[in-house]
């Protein structure tokens, strides 16, 4: 039926997920702890995590241009220290995603919309950490379907 | 120079292609650049159930007047630091978006009588005397405090199942408090603790 039908096609955004996080070794993330300054979409990145987690990002929004266009400035040292802990990547495994809400989602949409917020050039600039920017992706993607499929399933 | 109301209603309408007087949902969050001040254009905005906001630098709620038809007011991630100026929406208003600006204070969230989903993660509440506040709001069902002061506290010192009681204590009618739903014992304990 419909609900079903829905539910199966929020299934490859959450497989996307856990192999965008099997992708990430804890070598990877020291490897990125070592940069001292990382391309910017890496921060941006994990603006993404930090907010699908609760934690804090830079109080005032602050624009800047990078390669021709307008993203927003992250909060990497915040994003260390999120690193720092050593089940950092255990946790996105275990990440509560039918927690998300729908605000947590509107307050990606801005990192999203940005031309160079993706799998390919994140790679590109950054290696396997790259996977993080599929997880938040897919975490919203799940929630936007899941949000659809829940009152079908009560009923 | 800060985008005006004007300029990202502007922006809005061409990046969606369609007049956002008509619009049900005006998305003006994430604006570069962002917006400092809401204004009475915001009056325009007839039809607008989910004004989206957020992810702009606004210091202070007004000009919400003429919105007559608002339910969802999504401000999260801007500089704000008090509720205020919601008289104009406050019998529509049934969800507020504010994680991530400074609140400190909850006095003015009394008049949204109708309010059942409040997001208020990462704002500045540090006193229960604030969720006392909240039991004015008796529709209120879903609540967000992650990362206030209170849930930190609580977070840090491993109190957190007592945190939960305390507030489903002071707002018996909650069903979700910061992405959970408020289970039969959490809701026993916290009739217990009522007396």
């Amino acid at each position: 039926d419909d609900a079903e039908r829905d539910l199966a096609a929020a299934k490859p955004a959450l497989d996307a997920a856990l192999s965008a996080l099997n992708s990430i070794s804890p070598k990877d993330i020291v490897g990125l702890k070592a940069l001292k300054n990382p391309p910017d979409v890496v921060k941006r990145i994990f603006d993404c995590v930090l907010i699908l987690r609760y934690w804090p990002v830079l109080d005032k929004v602050t624009w800047q241009d990078i390669k021709g266009f307008q993203v927003i400035l992250g909060n990497y040292d915040m994003a260390v220290k999120m690193m720092g802990d050593m089940n950092f990547l255990g946790h996105l495994v275990n990440f509560p995603k039918e927690q998300i809400n729908d605000e947590t989602v509107e307050l990606l949409e801005p990192y999203f919309a940005a031309p160079d917020f993706n799998y390919e050039s994140a790679k590109k600039a950054s290696g396997n950490v790259a996977g993080l920017c599929n997880w938040a992706e897919a975490m919203c993607t799940y929630h936007t379907v899941a949000k659809v499929v829940e009152p079908k399933i009560a009923t | 120079m800060p985008s005006t109301i004007k300029d990202a209603i502007k922006l809005f309408e061409e990046r969606k292609n369609v007049v956002a007087t008509e619009q049900e949902k005006v998305e003006l969050n994430g604006t570069c650049p962002a917006i400092e001040k809401m204004d009475a254009t915001l009056s325009t905005l007839k039809a607008c159930k989910h004004l989206a906001l957020s992810t702009n630098n606004i210091e202070k709620i007004s000009s919400l007047s003429g919105m007559e038809n608002l339910r969802i007011l999504s401000l999260g991630r801007n500089l704000i630091k008090k509720i205020e100026n919601l008289d104009a929406v406050a019998e529509t208003l049934e969800e507020l978006w504010i994680s991530y600006n400074q609140i400190a204070n909850l006095g003015g969230i009394e008049k949204l009588v109708n309010l059942k989903v409040l997001f208020m993660s990462n704002n500045k509440i540090a006193a229960w005397s604030e969720i006392d506040r909240l039991a004015a709001v008796d529709k209120l069902e879903d609540l967000l405090l992650v990362g206030n002061p209170l849930y930190n506290e609580a977070r840090d010192g491993n109190t957190l199942s007592d945190y939960r009681i305390e507030v489903i204590k002071r707002l018996p009618n909650l069903k979700k408090l910061d992405g959970i739903p408020v289970d039969v014992d959490e809701r026993d304990a916290a009739k217990a603790a009522r007396g």
